[in-house]
């Protein structure tokens, strides 16, 4: 297989962009062909392989029975992790987490747990012990725009999570009980090249981006931003970004609803 | 006089290329705070560390021998490189030197020439910017503090100052005292008076040659 | 966020703190107030207690961090274990690492990179005391030491956070408004520019209540920026005398002469040393 190396692209994706065009010939406004695949690993209690373009994520939801927080005694926790695994890509290293691998967790975690999707109030068993919810998400291919990929994966698995039983102080894990999410929460990320912007940049088009932003939103609600790069934005280019979120969140949501 | 101006304002409506100022649609803006007197269009920073030009007489320590020679330590963002090549004496690390840039590679690496071993004596660092002020205008300040304090008084534009003999002490005051007035004018004849130099003195001191004593 | 429905955070109008939705806390900035640091500011912000301190531009290390034709800028925010109610443990933790990146890539969109090829700028933001809104805060407080520190910049930005509690927009989310609020939004602007160079946003709201908030940011601006100035103003008053103007400016350099570095030309600043150059060697 030929591939060509994305570090030596930068300049012809530069003249592309403001020519108003992208290297793989999408839109500024087109998402890469999305793959959702829900159920892959048997042993957790939801899953999804998610793939946008050549990214792909695995996100895998384990639950167990843990203590609650101390302000909130009758709720189930929610837990958010990622790892960029050096599989998926030569620039990710082995060791401790890098920053771009603890900001994709948090990032991820925040749309999630401020549109509150996951049902924390049901996942009440008895006093002192609640549902721990434990999505761990595992990137195995980088081509740009793991965030994105990395969210979907993420709700797509706690939306076919299964909660198992409780009795007797032993978790059963083959009585099951689906537990969708309440509100599902959908992500955009964009980046900024020069003065254009484009969503879901591919791995060759963020070397070149001086700066990118995702959206986490719901239906007329906006529950998270994170701007990254020491590029900047414009308050109004802050805000059509949003509507774009908006408009993308159909799309989304279409391809989520098929679960 | 001048106006204290920060990063970001505005100060000519012509691009002018400088080092603490940047080129915004033809326009130069200030990039440090510093003190900008519009009406003679002159910009002195308040403090920014020390760049390199050609000739210029820099104050180093020895700091590493290497294969090609000496690294010298110039207290400043960059280091210094003495050549063994053309050199006379040795040096040993510690060595205090006064040597003059005669290369800056590409990558800001300041190659020296002339090393100049100093000796004994007392070094004090001021900001780069205000180093021209200690000098004036043909050494016109600096003639007045060697004139007013007997002592030898070698400055380097990196901003050290070595200062030997005299009266050391005075030295430094009336040096400290130039650098907080750096932006104001009147300063050469105020520092006279506070080491009562008179204008005879000066000349003579000017005229008669340069005493050495190290 | 919590949108925690028990704990009251506006009452008879007034937030816990007796402020209106859209007045700012109390700020005083003092630049200049470590020795050894390059730069330096200390920033009180209600009661947030905030020391940045920037070291350079100076030697990268290690080594394979150098970039050739700029300076590498590093930032590192953390939050003392005192500065909160619960004890906090040393070091960063992930939070922390992510407010650092943050902090950073809005300082290398201000920072001219190219005036110190091959240098490091060094960054730190201690929250001494933490309550409520301390990235923006150490971000304003970073901002005036980099000034300090005369490091080339195209502007000082200032850093704000606006948010909701109880459905009502307001401005400097303090702890409480932090933690119980309904949603916040930490932001920087480059004045010069108008550009938003940091932002995030954490919680629930309406496209409207989104752009209010946006514009309430904005409005405040000014009131933060004036206390950066008169931080440096002050500084340079401490550090400098004012003394009555005349003609005389010989040494200060014409901005129009150079076409390089502000320096004298060689023949008059080197009179100076030429003339005990006469030995070649030590005495």
């Amino acid at each position: 297989m030929v591939m060509v190396i994305d570090e030596l692209k930068k300049d012809a994706i530069r003249e592309l962009i403001k020519n108003g065009k992208r290297d793989d010939e999408r839109g500024f406004s087109d998402y890469r062909e999305i793959s959702i695949k829900t159920n892959v690993i048997s042993a957790a209690e939801g899953s999804a392989d998610v793939r946008i373009g050549k990214s792909r994520v695995i996100a895998g939801v384990k639950l167990e029975v843990v203590e609650p927080f101390l302000d909130r005694p009758t709720e189930g926790t929610l837990t958010v992790n990622a790892d960029l695994l050096p599989t998926a890509h030569e620039t990710f290293e082995e060791g401790p987490p890098s920053e771009e691998s603890i900001e994709l967790a948090r990032v991820v975690d925040r749309g999630i747990r401020a549109a509150e999707a996951v049902d924390l109030k049901s996942l009440f068993i008895e006093e002192g012990k609640v549902w721990g919810v434990f999505v761990d998400i595992y990137t195995i291919d980088h081509d740009g725009n793991l965030l994105d990929t990395a969210a979907l994966a993420a709700v797509a698995a706690l939306q076919t999570m299964k909660v198992p039983e409780y009795k007797d102080g032993k978790i059963v894990r083959e009585n099951l009980t689906p537990k969708p999410l309440i509100t599902i929460p959908t992500q955009c990320t964009f980046a900024k090249i020069g003065k254009e912007i484009i969503i879901d940049p591919t791995y060759a088009e963020e070397l070149v981006a001086d700066a990118r932003i995702t959206y986490c939103v719901g239906d007329n609600m906006l529950y998270a931003i994170q701007k990254a790069g020491s590029g900047s934005f414009s308050k109004e280019e802050i805000i059509s970004l949003l509507d774009k979120s908006f408009e993308q969140r159909k799309y989304l949501l279409s391809l989520l609803n098929k679960l | 006089m001048g106006k204290l101006v920060i990063p970001g304002d505005l100060l000519l409506n012509k691009p002018v290329r400088n080092p603490y100022t940047y080129i915004k649609d033809e326009k130069t803006f200030a990039a440090v705070v510093g003190m900008f007197d519009e009406q003679q269009s002159k910009f002195m920073p308040i403090k920014a560390s020390y760049l390199p030009s050609l000739r210029d007489s820099v104050i180093g320590m020895i700091e590493e021998e290497k294969p090609i020679g000496y690294g010298v330590n110039l207290f400043s963002p960059y280091h210094g490189l003495l050549s063994s090549k053309s050199l006379r004496t040795t040096f040993n690390v510690g060595d205090i030197i006064l040597a003059e840039v005669f290369e800056i590679s590409e990558v800001k690496d300041i190659w020296l020439s002339r090393p100049m071993k100093l000796v004994g004596g007392e070094i004090i660092d001021v900001s780069p910017t205000k180093i021209s002020r200690v000098i004036g205008k043909h050494s016109s300040m600096l003639n007045v503090l060697k004139a007013g304090t007997g002592s030898n008084i070698l400055v380097g534009k990196n901003g050290l100052i070595w200062i030997k003999g005299g009266d050391v002490p005075k030295a430094i005051d009336a040096i400290q005292k130039i650098v907080r007035e750096a932006h104001t004018s009147g300063l050469t004849d105020r520092i006279m008076n506070y080491l009562n130099v008179t204008p005879e003195m000066l000349e003579k001191f000017q005229r008669a040659p340069q005493r050495e004593f190290y | 966020m919590g949108g925690n429905s028990d704990v009251p955070l506006i009452v008879n109008g007034k937030r816990l703190d007796g402020r209106k939705m859209d007045e700012l806390r109390p700020i005083t900035i003092e630049a200049g107030v470590l020795n050894r640091a390059t730069g330096s500011a200390y920033l009180t912000w209600g009661k947030n207690k905030v020391l940045a301190a920037v070291y350079g531009p100076r030697e990268v290390f290690p080594k394979h961090e150098t970039n050739l034709y700029g300076s590498v800028v590093r930032c590192r925010y953390m939050m003392a274990p005192f500065s909160t109610e619960e004890h906090g443990r040393a070091g960063p933790n992930r939070r922390s690492r992510e407010i650092s990146k943050v902090m950073r890539e809005a300082f290398e969109n201000i920072i001219i990179k190219e005036v110190y090829p091959k240098t490091a700028i060094d960054i730190y933001v201690d929250i001494l005391e933490g309550q409520g809104s301390t990235r923006v805060a150490g971000l304003t407080a970073a901002a005036v030491a980099l000034a300090n520190a005369g490091i080339p910049m195209k502007d000082i930005p200032i850093g704000v956070s606006v948010g909701k509690i109880e459905n009502q927009i307001a401005v400097d989310m303090m702890k409480e408004e932090d933690n119980f609020g309904q949603a916040d939004i930490p932001l920087a602007i480059a004045p010069a520019s108008g550009e938003i160079i940091l932002l995030q946003m954490d919680g629930k709201m309406t496209r409207e209540e989104f752009v209010y908030a946006l514009d309430l940011a904005y409005a405040k601006v000014d009131e933060i920026r004036e206390k950066q100035i008169n931080a440096l103003r002050e500084f340079f008053k401490k550090s400098s005398a004012a003394v009555e103007n005349e003609q005389d400016n010989s040494g200060l350099n014409t901005i129009e002469q150079q076409s390089e570095p502000i320096q004298q030309s060689s023949e008059e600043s080197d009179a100076g040393n030429e003339a005990s150059r006469n030995e070649d060697s030590g005495y």
